[in-house]
């Protein structure tokens, strides 16, 4: 087995600070939080590099080298957390779900009740997600995810908090590219003509609470924009977990006669198996039969690469869709990227995490920001404080300048979703690209962002 | 009617990979009594063979075809000696949960040597072409190609099982284990040739779903899954139930997802298996004594 990743448990990562100043820390003094990660089975390239960045970014706290700032800027002297003048050093324990959502939650329980961890990143499984809000809501911990994707996060919890966007606020923003006007897409070197005469849309993605919600998010966006093109949610073609075979879903979608697809997938081997099919089915993006727009993985320079093997052109002006991370990074960010990845890529490129890729990078941003916000609490064991603090800051992150919490513009009430700015990008010559559009604060809309509890 | 018949197509060649995949299970039922749950990890570990001898190698699909079959082949055969013949005596639920340990076993090795992040196509010959039958009806190369394999698959097993002395010790065997022992039939042998035999398919099975599309380590799932209801449909260790209980559920699955609704499909499968077993449990081809 390559690198020292453990299966069943993942070992802390503390051991720097602990003799700060020559003495121990007593037991009451050390800040414990852990999370709950999918480290082995099909799933595990989904939690390896979370669970990785996390304590990543907790080593880098306790040397006081931490590459992300806050603003108003908070200390990261090394020792662990200041409050007040003391060091309290940070103690982070990881588990490993095996993707089933009974070991999550017995890991959450595990956590709360016999590690004392005062705030928890995980589970990921958005059927998971739930069911630890039911165990972590009422005693108030501090629940955290960077890839959950899901408002089950966030909508109608108190502590919940979404270090990432979500599919809905996702769907918000690609069917507000394909509306906008021609003159705007001129403006960044798009030709208009490429949506012009398309009317009606698909959506095929695996059959999961996320795409149940992207479908919604997808319908609810293009309603908000204007109306130009029709989608129903009731049309949506999702295929089971393991499927082999894609011909009969991807002749589903085709039957509805789309000129613009949404595949919500971010599983390589499906997304790559179903734009075969959707060509031989006559779905072709690549004569621009159809438009094709897809996700942040999609749009990975890695996935551009996979399906030009595999004899799929990506690069045809017809294959559009977004990232949650500035591609065309400003100097700032783009020195921070280049530091932490170095580490990152050093410590972790030859086990099985693997080098650095823009969803560490999130995870790493969402656990710094965390530790500034206990930091600025000025205390480790009242988290309303915490949350009060934490919400309180932005940072200058890896995913780019001031990132910060939605604030409910009708209340005033700062939520645990992050206000993701989503990049549209685009693929030319085999090359990702950002076209220079960008959305951020209207993509904040509808129940699923504005809810006090998800609807059904 | 063109969507229908196209649906008829592709649940037909669906069918015809699903049969190949239970074949291999009816007959380890049928001959040592046995359900190998690993055999969904051979299956995909036969994609992956197929995967490194036709793309990493360049070498002719049926190059990587035949690989699959005898490195399956093999496969099984260790999985006998190593783990079935110890439990042979002991009740089928642990070797049932042994096999799953295998199941568990096979896909961390997958996913070790592999991941999981990349799609791993399998060169099949004619793999863009199609015929079009008029405007909308079209029939994959690859997917006559698979058809084609899986009729000659089933003419050699039917040929090896119910033409040759191989094929009748293992009938022998499957009918009274004792009375063949008795008759000098080495029981050990036959058992090696069927977890042979069964690896083999398991890994044709892999070879041909991952060439319509790509290999990738959860692939064994869905089609173990499938097999064990074809297997219970067809009838516990019936070659041509497996054949027919197949197509049935093949062409069920997309005529299914297409009419009904996507997120439909993997209920008939087990709305079948349901129906089956209150109805017929022997299923269509088995015996009143071997229920499900």
């Amino acid at each position: 087995m390559r690198g020292s990743v453990k299966k069943a448990f993942v070992g802390a990562a503390v051991a720097a600070g602990l003799a700060v100043g020559g003495s121990a820390a007593q037991a009451e003094d050390v800040f414990k939080f852990g999370g709950v990660f999918t480290l082995s089975g099909p799933a595990s390239f989904l939690g390896l590099f979370e669970e990785a960045a996390v304590r990543l970014a907790v080593e880098q706290f306790m040397k006081g080298d931490c590459i992300v700032e806050a603003i108003p800027a908070q200390p990261c002297e090394g020792g662990g957390l200041k409050i007040g003048d003391k060091k309290i050093p940070i103690e982070w324990k990881a588990y490993d779900d095996v993707s089933e959502d009974k070991k999550s939650i017995d890991a959450v329980t595990r956590l709360v009740e016999q590690d004392g961890a005062r705030a928890i990143w995980g589970p990921r499984m958005n059927s998971a997600v739930l069911s630890a809000a039911s165990i972590l809501d009422p005693q108030s911990i501090i629940s955290i995810c960077a890839i959950c994707s899901s408002p089950a996060m966030t909508v109608g919890r108190k502590w919940g908090h979404d270090i990432t966007d979500t599919g809905v606020i996702e769907k918000h923003a690609i069917s507000k590219f394909i509306s906008e006007s021609p003159e705007r897409l001129k403006e960044h070197g798009i030709d208009p003509k490429i949506f012009e005469g398309r009317k009606k849309t698909g959506f095929i993605g695996r059959n999961e609470l996320y795409t149940v919600h992207g479908s919604i998010g997808w319908e609810e966006g293009l309603k908000q924009w204007g109306g130009k093109y029709s989608y129903s949610d009731a049309d949506k073609v999702l295929f089971p977990q393991g499927t082999t075979d894609f011909a009969p879903f991807v002749a589903k979608l085709a039957e509805q006669k789309p000129d613009i697809v949404m595949m919500d997938s971010y599983i390589v081997p499906d997304m790559l198996a179903i734009m075969k099919e959707m060509k031989k089915q006559g779905l072709d993006f690549e004569t621009g039969k159809i438009v094709l727009l897809g996700n942040d993985v999609l749009m990975l320079q890695f996935l551009v690469d996979l399906a030009k093997k595999e004899g799929i052109n990506m690069s045809s002006g017809y294959v559009w869709g977004w990232q949650e991370h500035n591609p065309a990074q400003d100097p700032a960010t783009l020195a921070r990227v280049e530091k932490y990845v170095k580490i990152y890529n050093e410590k972790y490129g030859s086990t099985e995490v693997g080098n650095s890729s823009p969803f560490d990078r999130g995870a790493y941003d969402a656990a710094i920001w965390f530790l500034y916000g206990v930091q600025a609490a000025g205390t480790i064991t009242d988290n309303a404080a915490i949350v009060k603090a934490w919400r309180s800051l932005k940072i200058n992150g890896l995913r780019g300048p001031e990132n910060q919490f939605f604030v409910r513009p009708d209340t005033g009430e700062v939520t645990g979703q992050l206000m993701a700015t989503e990049y549209i990008i685009g693929v030319k010559d085999d090359k990702v690209f950002y076209t220079g559009i960008n959305y951020r604060d209207d993509l904040f809309f509808g129940p699923y962002v504005y809810g006090d509890k998800l609807p059904k | 009617m063109s969507a229908f018949a196209q649906q008829l197509i592709y649940g037909t060649s669906y069918g015809m990979n699903l049969a190949v995949a239970a074949a291999g299970l009816a007959l380890l039922f049928g001959v040592y009594r046995v359900i190998n749950l690993a055999h969904g990890q051979l299956i995909m570990f036969g994609g992956y063979i197929a995967y490194v001898v036709t793309t990493g190698l360049g070498l002719h699909f049926f190059v990587g075809f035949a690989a699959a079959m005898v490195a399956m082949g093999v496969a099984g055969v260790i999985l006998e000696i190593s783990v079935f013949r110890i439990l042979q005596r002991r009740p089928a639920t642990d070797q049932l949960l042994a096999s799953l340990g295998v199941y568990m076993m096979i896909g961390i090795l997958a996913l070790r040597i592999w991941g999981d992040f990349e799609a791993r196509p399998i060169n099949m010959p004619g793999e863009e072409g199609a015929i079009l039958l008029g405007e909308d009806i079209r029939i994959d190369f690859a997917r006559i190609v698979t058809i084609a394999i899986t009729i000659a698959v089933f003419a050699v097993l039917y040929f090896v099982v119910y033409r040759t002395h191989l094929g009748r010790t293992m009938r022998a065997t499957a009918q009274g284990p004792e009375t063949a022992t008795l008759m000098g039939i080495r029981k050990r042998e036959v058992a090696a040739l069927v977890f042979f035999i069964a690896g083999a398919l398991g890994g044709a099975a892999g070879a041909m779903l991952g060439g319509l599309f790509n290999v990738r380590p959860d692939m064994g799932f869905q089609p173990l899954l499938m097999a064990l209801i074809i297997i219970i449909f067809g009838g516990m260790g019936s070659l041509i139930g497996a054949i027919i209980a197949g197509l049935v559920l093949g062409i069920l699955y997309n005529l299914t997802v297409f009419y009904v609704g996507s997120k439909l499909g993997d209920l008939v499968p087990f709305a079948v298996l349901l129906i089956i077993l209150m109805v017929r449990p022997q299923g269509l081809f088995g015996l009143p004594g071997r229920r499900a």
